[in-house]
Formats: C-alpha cells, sequence, structure tokens
C-alpha cells in the first residue's frame, strides 16, 4: 500500500481527479450543476470554447487559493471569504478577455460575470478544496472546469452544426443541402439536448445505471 | 471578542489584497481593452461599405464630421486638422457634462450621447474616400426587442439620389437566430443595398422593414419571427437618417462637382 502515496506529485489519484469529472462525475450531466450556462452560452463553438476556458480557470485558481488558505480562514465566514476569492478571479478573468480575446468578451457579455454564481465553482471549493491539499485542489478545479466544458463544447458543435449549418463560425453544410433549424439556437433547444446526454451516457456508463 | 477582531482583521487583510491585485491589473489591462472597443467600432463602421477590405485603415481613409442637433455642421476633420482642434472640439462637447469624456473624434456615441436631451446631441458623420469618391456613413440607433441596437448605414451620391450601398447592424442582446440575424444575416443586410431615402417626389421617406415588401426601391422584407426587431430597425431607419438629412443636402451639391 506504500507504494501509493510514493507516486509523486502526479499518480493515480492525481489522474483520477483530473479525469473523473470528465465522464463518471461529470458536474453537468452527473451533479447538474453550472446548467444555466450550458444552456446559454453553447449556441456557438468558439465562445463555448472560451465559456469553458474562463470556468477551468476560475474553478482551477480560486480552489487553489481556497485550499492554500484552508487552515486560515475563519470557519463563520468561509463562505465570504470564498465568495471573495472568486469574485477576484472572474473580474481578472474578464479584464483579460477584455483585452486579448475582445470578440469572445463581447460574445460573452453578462456570462463572465456569471461565473461567480456558477455552482460548480463554490461545490468545488466547499466540498474538495476547504478539506484538501493545494495541488490536488488545483487538478481537482482544472478537472471539474474540462468536464463542464466538454459538455459545452459537445452541445455548441452540435447545436451550431444543426442551427446554423456552421462550425466555428464557418460554413460547412451550404444551404442547399442543409436547410437551418432556428430552434437549435434557441436556449430551449439545448434543455432537451443535454437530457439526450444524460440519457446516453447513463445507458453507456455502467457506473451511472441506477442499481436501487 | 478575541475572536471578532481576528475575522475582522482577516476580512480586512483579504479585502485589501484583493483591491489591491484588481486596480493594479485594471491599470495593465484597461488601455488595451479601450484600444479593442476603438478598433471594433471602426471596423464595424468600415463594414457598412459594400467593398470591405480587412486591411483599410480607417484612420487614413476616413475623415468624421460633426453634427449639431439641427444638422448644422460643427466640425469637420480634414487632413491637416491639428490635434489641438479636436482637443478644443472635445473639451467643449465635455463641457455638457454628464459624465462624458470624450478624447478623440472617433470617441462621439450615439450611446453616450443619448444622455443628453434631444437638442443637445451630437451625430457623427463618417466620410470614407476611396479612388476620389466620397460615401457618406451615418450613425444611427434605437431599440430593438430586449435592449438597443445601432447600425451604420454608407450611402452614395448616384444619379442626383441618395441611394444605400451597405448597411451594419449590431445588437447588445437580440435572440440569437432570430433577432440577432439583423447583425448575422448577409441576406437580411444585403436588401439594403441600393435603396433610397428620397421618394420620387423628393420627400424623405427612408427604408421601411416590412413583412410583404412592395416598393422595391424603400421597403426590405422582415425577419419572420422577430417583429419587434424588425420593426425597431424600421424605426431606426426612419429616425436616425433624418438627424443627417440637412447634411446630406449640403453635401449632395458639392459631391456632383468633387474630384481629386
Amino acid at each position: 500500500m506504500a507504494t501509493e502515496t510514493k507516486d509523486g506529485i502526479f499518480g493515480k489519484k492525481e489522474r483520477g481527479l483530473l479525469l473523473d469529472p470528465i465522464n463518471d462525475n461529470n458536474p453537468v450531466t452527473v451533479q447538474i450543476l453550472g446548467v444555466c450556462s450550458a444552456l446559454a452560452v453553447t449556441s456557438q463553438v468558439y465562445p463555448a470554447l472560451i465559456m469553458a476556458l474562463g470556468v477551468t480557470l476560475v474553478t482551477a485558481f480560486s480552489n487553489l487559493v481556497t485550499s492554500a488558505l484552508r487552515k486560515t480562514i475563519p470557519a463563520s465566514i468561509r463562505m465570504i471569504i470564498q465568495l471573495l476569492i472568486v469574485a477576484v478571479l472572474v473580474q481578472v478573468v474578464e479584464m483579460l478577455l477584455g483585452a486579448f480575446a475582445y470578440s469572445a468578451y463581447e460574445m460573452l457579455s453578462v456570462f463572465i460575470g456569471l461565473i461567480i454564481t456558477n455552482c460548480i465553482v463554490m461545490g468545488r471549493l466547499e466540498a474538495y478544496a476547504m478539506a484538501n491539499k493545494p495541488w490536488q485542489s488545483f487538478l481537482d478545479g482544472i478537472g471539474n472546469g474540462l468536464g463542464y466544458g466538454f459538455i459545452l463544447v459537445v452541445m455548441a458543435v452540435i447545436r451550431e452544426l444543426t442551427g446554423k449549418g456552421s462550425f466555428m463560425g464557418w460554413r460547412v453544410l451550404p444551404a442547399e443541402v442543409y436547410t437551418v433549424n432556428n430552434l437549435m439556437v434557441l436556449p430551449c433547444a439545448s434543455l432537451f439536448l443535454i437530457g439526450i446526454l444524460i440519457w446516453i451516457q447513463r445507458s453507456a456508463n455502467r457506473k451511472l445505471i441506477d442499481v436501487s | 471578542m478575541q475572536n471578532n477582531i481576528k475575522i475582522y482583521l482577516y476580512v480586512l487583510v483579504m479585502t485589501s489584497i484583493s483591491a489591491a491585485v484588481l486596480s493594479f491589473l485594471y491599470n495593465v489591462l484597461d488601455p488595451l481593452q479601450a484600444k479593442n472597443k476603438e478598433d471594433a467600432k471602426k471596423r464595424s463602421i468600415l463594414n457598412s461599405l459594400p467593398d470591405v477590405k480587412a486591411d483599410i485603415d480607417f484612420d487614413k481613409t476616413v475623415k468624421i464630421t460633426l453634427l449639431d442637433a439641427t444638422g448644422k455642421v460643427i466640425f469637420t476633420q480634414k487632413e491637416d486638422t491639428k490635434t489641438e482642434d479636436i482637443d478644443k472640439q472635445m473639451a467643449e462637447l465635455n463641457k455638457r457634462g454628464q459624465g462624458v469624456k470624450y478624447a478623440k473624434l472617433i470617441d462621439v456615441d450615439l450611446a453616450l450621447e443619448e444622455k443628453f436631451p434631444l437638442d443637445k446631441r451630437i451625430y457623427p458623420v463618417y466620410s470614407y474616400v476611396s479612388a476620389g469618391k466620397t460615401t457618406q456613413i451615418v450613425s444611427i440607433r434605437g431599440s430593438g426587442l430586449w435592449d438597443k441596437i445601432w447600425g451604420f448605414i454608407s450611402m452614395d451620391y448616384k444619379d442626383g439620389k441618395w441611394t444605400i450601398s451597405g448597411v451594419n447592424f449590431e445588437h447588445k442582446a437580440e435572440t440569437p437566430g432570430l433577432g440577432a440575424e439583423i447583425k448575422d444575416s448577409k441576406d437580411f443586410k444585403d436588401q439594403f443595398k441600393g435603396k433610397q431615402i428620397y421618394d420620387d417626389a423628393g420627400k424623405y421617406v427612408s427604408v421601411a422593414v416590412v413583412k410583404v415588401p412592395k416598393n422595391k426601391n424603400w421597403e426590405v422584407k422582415s425577419i419572420s419571427g422577430s417583429t419587434v426587431t424588425s420593426v425597431g430597425v424600421s424605426e431606426m431607419m426612419i429616425r436616425g437618417i433624418s438627424y443627417y438629412l440637412p447634411y446630406l443636402d449640403a453635401v449632395s451639391g458639392k459631391a456632383l462637382t468633387e474630384k481629386k
């Protein structure tokens, strides 16, 4: 058993932290967190990618900072401090986007600010970062950000393809071949799309099949 | 009590650090963002031209004219306009208050002008010169379904008539796939090309957005499923361009003979 703890900074446990949230413990399709933004920013692939990157950065670094401070944070105000950390990081992401990815900044507008209220971020802080070491928490944050981003991008690819006949803004399905379906661009389309994704995942992944 | 002091101190230290980090980053990144915003606006103006190329230099090809609320020219940018003159004019405009602080001609924006009463507003005209021909681009702004919509209309004086050569619309929060099509749909925007703003009798009519266009010179087809946004565009086209009529009339006499 001792060998497991000697795995170093990137052993089996760390790999699990990164990969579990992508399938077995996906924050969107399994824990049903962060659905609000998953519904709203998935009509095109590019903003979805940027949003995924933003959430990954915020969860990873807020996990890291919270975990580093976890022993000093007074228990009675821990949520306030967590929220402060998240708010600062979101503001940083917003400023970075405005300076270096302006078109994405314009497209995402209010949703960047809404990362603060994304349940995944606070959820990971409370559930993981407050009780684990900084490095593991950082990886957990990246993993959950990627799990969220993965679903976001899958949905965006499907919606952009069927709703606009394009991919990353390039028209790939010519108008003569495929008549675009405007319904897929509307937020309601992502609601049933997310349902279908959950359905597929639950039938394919044995660990998620409800045995009760 | 002891415990409370610790909590207060903790919060104080944390918020101070956060404030320091944010204000430092703001100072570093804000100029970059302001430049991006300006570039996006320039691109949006140039996109109203029919034959827009990506490498057009805005500052070299476009001159900005400012009109007052009666359509009278209050400032014209020329090749040899000095920076001091612009500064002076901007200071004059900034005197109107409302927190509006212009530094450059490109800063003048209808979004900010909306803070002033109608008779104090300033309207910018962008004159694009290419191959000796001057195209006038006017800025218009109105309301869509969810929030503001705005746009730039480029017009040429052809055969004694002001003819639209291209339009570019922007929106803040219209529904993707429906109202947002005013920006995203090339077909919608292309309809405006060749439309006129005066009818045959010389009366100002602008271009209306209607369900079934009957009059090919002055009407375009609306976007089905987004009536409110279409009506907003229609209203914006009619009211928005009307502010520039005195200027267009004054220019049109000149445009016929102007050669470079």
